[in-house]
């Protein structure tokens, strides 16, 4: 059986009095695209949280490698997220003040890379997504489809082992949706980078090659991986 | 140190592309510190009259500045005068406080430690600062070089030196100290904005993902306010009743019971917005009710908007009253104060002193107010959409200042005659202090409506219907 | 539909004999079942006997005889018809086989319904992976992309429509049993 890249066994995590987890267990393996399916407030955004580093997890472990995500510092996840994850989220995920091209650019930037260095690899990923057109303008002057297609160029600038997206075509409508699907699974697979998809929508599912299903903070079912991914 | 470099990179890029409000804030805030460095520097020329840094004896018109020993109670007078510019910034930087914390998000987001969140926006606290105090230093040099000039051209005929100058400008720039003040205050304002990004600066999910409780309003709260108010007031009466000669009981009351007054005051003006709002919110008017419903909602705004101008009624009351019975007992007695045009002098200047303060104090009133009509404009939109008219609108936010404003400010000049009180006992009993406390807590109420009222243009903006839509 | 207005549609692009009118069928609608030649002929037949559409011409350049065929004015005038009018909304859920057989597993106590449907999902969604990896492919063609997304979006009506369902078992169940 494949090694997974990230386990998550037994996630609890509680907000206030709800809990948003209750035992919650997943496998992302390496280099495949993983949706996770489920009715809304049924904990499918905690989970990717918790396997991206983001949140940590009140019980239970999230492995990566070697490491324990649930108990790394604050400083250890916030560097795996400019060097070993990239995140796509409906919305929010882009600096508003600054432009595409430093959006693009941040994470390299943020790690100390050169200006012109991490403009010059932020430059290649806008065009590579089709966006560089848009290169110098911010977030709020772009379509949204745009705009979400520069955060999946921000998710990949740092050639990421994988990349988290939660509802990236949420705020999409279906034809700006499935050109963001493309761009992602495509890159994704060149690249041999694993996607963790959390989405209610079948439809955008349908571009994963496993599916794993959450209801009341638990994964109720995960289909077995194939034997081995394709492409 | 390429971090920083890098880090200071991309906080001008930012900055570049910030909305109108992170400009305002930038720039209140370079103004804050303008103001900041010009009462600093004034009290460094101040401090270095009379020693050898001074330029020779001083003869000046005003005799507050040629006496050493009240040269320090002009220097604390003008580095009090920071207190309320300090609060005044520390409105700014409530402008814009929603979209700085989704921005720092995104740079958490985006793989930023909680470090380099908290650097770059010290960073910015830093620039904006350092601009304003360039400028205040650049503004004090100008007006400095300009009275000089004018004094100068009034001198005629007797030269300079013989003539007793109204303003220390033949004082050499102490330039030392200009640098540390200069230097110094941006410091100190990076410094504290590095401590208060300390939250701001840790979730990545931001304001839009976290779910927010407003702090729940706790009744204990609301028991040590009015406990140090009634344990001053004991206090007093107490240092009152045991007649231990003219001055002792004053001072020694002054110097306890002042403290507890302010703590006092703070601590119960939470309480008492939460009390008039429920108070105002059971009225069957619309206009009383939204305020109402809101400074129950939240009186810590209130408070936290109220307080410097709390503080200017308590410190003002207090002013006049000493002010009043020190004058009446002077012009009591001409024959053995020869001298009434200096007192006189030196009360004027700390009037003028403390009219500067309320001047501050009242703008940053105005900040607030416009501050939290940009940041609840999608609750007064919805307000507005549901078919309140904007009158009522209007009135609700006068409403919001006023109500718990008014009988803020009449306890605290209340507690400023109260402190003043043994001394007022002591000479004799007059009617008038009472009629000037009165006017200046009437006066201070007039004056936060208008700058309430200043700031009602926003609201046309804010009730707009576009800022319904999902952002 | 019927054949034939197929038939009249692709007709109206120009005259073709039979295998002809097949392969531009298949290639336009990839994602349809291909036409079976016996039916193209027996339909052409047909639209010859009600003068829709008439013989352009036969040729055999050495190898077997070729007919070729073309629209009549009153081929074209019942093409426009058929065109203008919509296409009636079907009642799909009348032979839902999906409903039929949670209702059957329910009244006969045979399986678990609930089973069944995250089966019958994994299936769905099996279908769906196929279906966006051949409208995904580079440089498909849109008339593939378009089929493609019909079909995916009737699956995903479908999946909707169980979700609904797997939500409400108990009360089904009840319903079922109570009958």
């Amino acid at each position: 059986m494949t090694t997974p890249l990230i386990e998550a066994r037994g996630l609890v995590k509680r907000y206030g009095t709800t809990d948003a987890l209750r035992g919650a267990s997943l496998r992302l393996l390496p280099g495949e695209v993983l949706a996770v399916t489920g009715p809304s407030g049924s904990g499918k955004s905690t989970l990717l949280h918790c396997m991206a580093g983001i949140v940590r997890p009140d019980e239970g472990e999230v492995r990566y490698g070697a490491e324990r995500l649930d108990q790394a510092g604050e400083n250890r996840r916030s560097t795996l997220r400019r060097t070993d994850f990239g995140v796509v989220f409906q919305f929010g995920q882009l600096v508003g003040e600054l432009t595409a091209l430093d959006n693009v650019a941040l994470p390299l930037l943020l790690a100390g890379t050169s200006r012109a260095a991490a403009h010059k690899s932020a430059g290649t990923w806008l065009e590579r997504f089709g966006v560089l057109g848009q290169a110098g303008l911010r977030p709020g002057e772009m379509s949204g489809g745009q705009g979400q297609r520069v955060a999946l160029a921000r998710a990949m600038v740092t050639a990421p082992k994988a990349v988290f997206a939660d509802e990236p075509t949420g705020a999409l409508d279906s034809l700006a949706g499935e050109q963001v699907m493309t761009a992602l699974v495509h890159a994704a697979r060149e690249s041999g980078t694993s996607v963790l998809l959390v989405t209610h929508d079948a439809q955008i599912a349908a571009y994963a090659d496993r599916e794993a299903t959450v209801r009341d903070g638990v994964v109720e079912t995960e289909d077995e991986p194939a034997a081995e991914v394709t492409r | 140190m390429s971090a920083l470099r890098s880090d200071a990179l991309l906080a001008w890029a930012m900055l570049r592309g910030s909305p109108r409000s992170e400009r305002w804030r930038l720039a209140l805030t370079g103004l804050g510190a303008a103001l900041g460095t010009g009462f600093a520097l004034a009290a460094a020329v101040v401090a270095v009259i009379g020693t050898r840094y001074g330029g020779g004896p001083p003869s000046y018109t005003n005799g507050l500045l040629n006496e050493g020993g009240l040269r320090p109670g002009v220097i604390t007078a003008l580095l009090l005068l920071i207190v309320p510019v300090l609060a005044f910034v520390g409105q700014c930087t409530r402008i814009g406080a929603l979209q700085r914390e989704r921005r720092f998000a995104a740079l958490r987001l985006a793989g930023a430690t909680p470090r380099q969140v908290r650097r770059i926006g010290a960073l910015e606290t830093a620039a904006a600062c350092g601009v304003g105090s360039l400028a205040g230093l650049t503004g004090f040099l100008a007006l400095r070089l300009v009275l000089h000039a004018g004094q100068q051209a009034g001198g005629g005929d007797g030269g300079p030196q013989q003539r007793a100058l109204t303003w220390p400008t033949d004082v050499p720039v102490p330039w030392a100290a200009f640098l540390a003040v200069v230097l110094g205050l941006p410091l100190l304002a990076t410094l504290e904005a590095w401590f208060t990004l300390r939250r701001a600066a840790t979730d990545p999910l931001g304001a839009a993902v976290r779910r927010r409780r407003p702090r729940r309003f706790r009744r204990v709260r609301l028991l040590p306010g009015p406990l140090a108010l009634l344990a001053a007031t004991g206090l007093l009466l107490m240092a009152m009743s045991r007649k231990l000669g003219p001055d002792t009981p004053f001072f020694a009351a002054t110097g306890l019971v002042l403290p507890l007054y302010l703590f006092g005051l703070l601590t119960s003006s939470a309480g008492m917005a939460a009390a008039m709002g429920r108070l105002a919110s059971r009225s069957g008017r619309p206009a009383l009710m939204i305020a109402g419903k809101r400074l129950r909602a939240d009186p810590w705004a209130a408070s936290r908007a109220h307080t410097a101008v709390m503080l200017a009624a308590l410190i003002g009351v207090g002013y006049l009253t000493v002010r009043r019975v020190a004058l009446d007992a002077l012009r009591a007695e001409p024959e053995h104060h020869p001298d009434l045009a200096f007192y006189v002098g030196g009360y004027n200047l700390a009037g003028l002193a403390l009219l500067i303060g309320v001047a501050v104090t009242i703008s940053g009133l105005a900040v607030s107010v416009a501050e939290s009509l940009t940041a609840r404009r999608r609750t007064l939109a919805a307000l507005a959409a549901a078919g309140t008219p904007r009158k009522v609108l209007r009135r609700a936010v006068l409403l919001e200042t006023a109500l718990p404003l008014a009988p803020a400010i009449v306890l605290s000049a209340a507690c400023g005659l109260a402190v003043t009180g043994p001394f007022l006992v002591a000479r004799a009993w007059s009617a008038r202090p009472l009629l000037e406390a009165a006017l200046l807590a009437g006066g201070l109420l007039a004056a936060s409506l208008l700058a309430t009222a200043a700031s009602l243009p926003l609201l046309r903006y804010s009730v707009h219907p576009a800022q319904l839509r999902y952002e | 539909m019927s054949t034939g207005n197929v038939l009249l549609g692709l007709l109206a692009a120009g005259p073709g004999h039979g295998y002809d009118l097949k392969r531009r069928h298949d290639e336009r609608f990839p994602e349809a079942r291909p036409l079976a030649y016996g039916q193209v002929y027996t339909s052409l037949q047909r639209l010859v006997r009600d003068g829709l559409a008439e013989v352009d011409a036969t040729e055999s350049d050495g190898g077997p005889e070729r007919t070729t065929y073309r629209l009549t004015e009153r081929g074209s005038l019942t093409l426009r018809t058929w065109l203008g009018e919509p296409v009636p909304p079907a009642p799909v859920s009348a032979a839902n086989e999906i409903f039929a057989k949670v209702t059957a597993i329910i009244a006969s106590g045979f399986g678990d319904p609930a089973a069944f449907l995250r089966l019958q999902r994994a299936a769905h969604l099996a279908r769906m992976r196929e279906l966006t990896a051949v409208k995904t492919v580079a440089g498909a063609p849109l008339s593939a992309v378009l089929s493609a997304d019909y079909a995916l979006t009737h699956l995903d009506a479908d999946l909707r429509w169980m979700d609904n369902a797997a939500q409400r078992l108990g009360a089904l169940a009840e319903e079922v049993t109570s009958a």
